[in-house]
């Protein structure tokens, strides 16, 4: 089971757009893969639950230099800690393209919940078995890369 | 000018206090949601021109803060922004109804704050 482009691509529109007229970057969609779980995270997970026709996530999984560059673009200033405005300012970040994604997808219907930022080193992101993921790799200008890892479990309606 | 900026994320109030700034508000104040908003409208006496009310909120959201401040004599005048989410789009037809002056989807660019802030309060 793999998510198709109508799950995936509002979630990459809604990258891109956000990354663009908010944070002054223009971000490239350069590889997606279909991958079984768990998933090896890079050191800031931003997951969003998504719920309603179809259950899921999203998430945003960005080193710590990434990050701290998307911040700062996003804020407006030099921003170089972790701090409680930091995982504010990434929890924004991924609501809004988790926002962006729900009102691209015509089906299923879905709600999001609130953003949870997990911050460390060397942890998975484990799904149950019947869960679709895709990880879409985005390529900054600037070099840096991040990524969008959806997940989905479509419910028979 | 001045402007009550009604947000629950601190980094949503500092970018768009930024670009209120650049557009040359003199005066901006900030609250976290609707009863901190009511409170510093009282503060000041509800002398602001331009309100920017973010929809989802805890404790009291954006639609009833926006039905408080249009119930009020004192604040009723006062110009409302709504700032929402694609989301949570389907709540601005509610807010405009309301008396909602316009409204701003995130993501937004700065130079959009500006002028849907020039419009308004030029109204």
């Amino acid at each position: 089971m793999t998510l198709d482009a109508s799950i995936l691509d509002p979630f990459i529109n809604a990258t891109v757009e956000c990354f663009e007229t908010m944070l002054d970057m223009s971000p490239k969609p350069v590889d997606t893969s279909h991958q079984i779980p768990p998933i090896e995270s890079k050191d800031i997970c931003a997951i969003i639950g998504l719920s309603g026709e179809a259950q899921g996530f999203c998430a945003l999984n960005a080193s710590e230099a990434v990050t701290l560059e998307m911040v700062s673009n996003f804020v407006g200033e030099e921003v170089t800690t972790f701090d409680e405005d930091t995982m504010d300012a990434i929890g924004e970040i991924i609501n809004i393209i988790a926002g962006g994604a729900k009102a691209g997808i015509k089906s299923p219907a879905l709600s999001i919940s609130l953003p949870s930022i997990m911050h460390g080193k060397k942890f998975v992101v484990s799904v149950p078995l019947d869960v679709a993921v895709a990880t879409i790799v985005f390529q900054c200008e600037s070099g840096a890369s991040f990524s969008m890892i959806v997940g989905m479990k479509l419910e028979k309606k | 000018m001045k402007a009550l900026i009604v947000d629950d994320s601190s980094t949503m109030r500092k970018i768009i206090k930024k670009t209120l700034m650049q557009a040359g508000v003199a005066t901006i104040v900030e609250a976290e949601d609707g009863i901190d908003a009511m409170q510093k409208m009282k503060e000041n006496g509800a002398d602001f021109d331009v309100v920017l009310l973010d929809i989802n909120m805890p404790r009291v959201d954006g639609v009833t803060t926006l039905k408080q401040l249009k119930a009020i004599d004192e604040t009723k005048g006062i110009p409302v922004i709504m700032c929402t989410s694609e989301a949570e789009k389907e709540k601005v037809v509610e807010c405009i109804r309301g008396g909602a002056s316009d409204y701003i989807v995130k993501p937004f660019s700065k130079d959009l704050i500006a002028e849907k802030i020039s419009k308004v309060v030029g109204k």
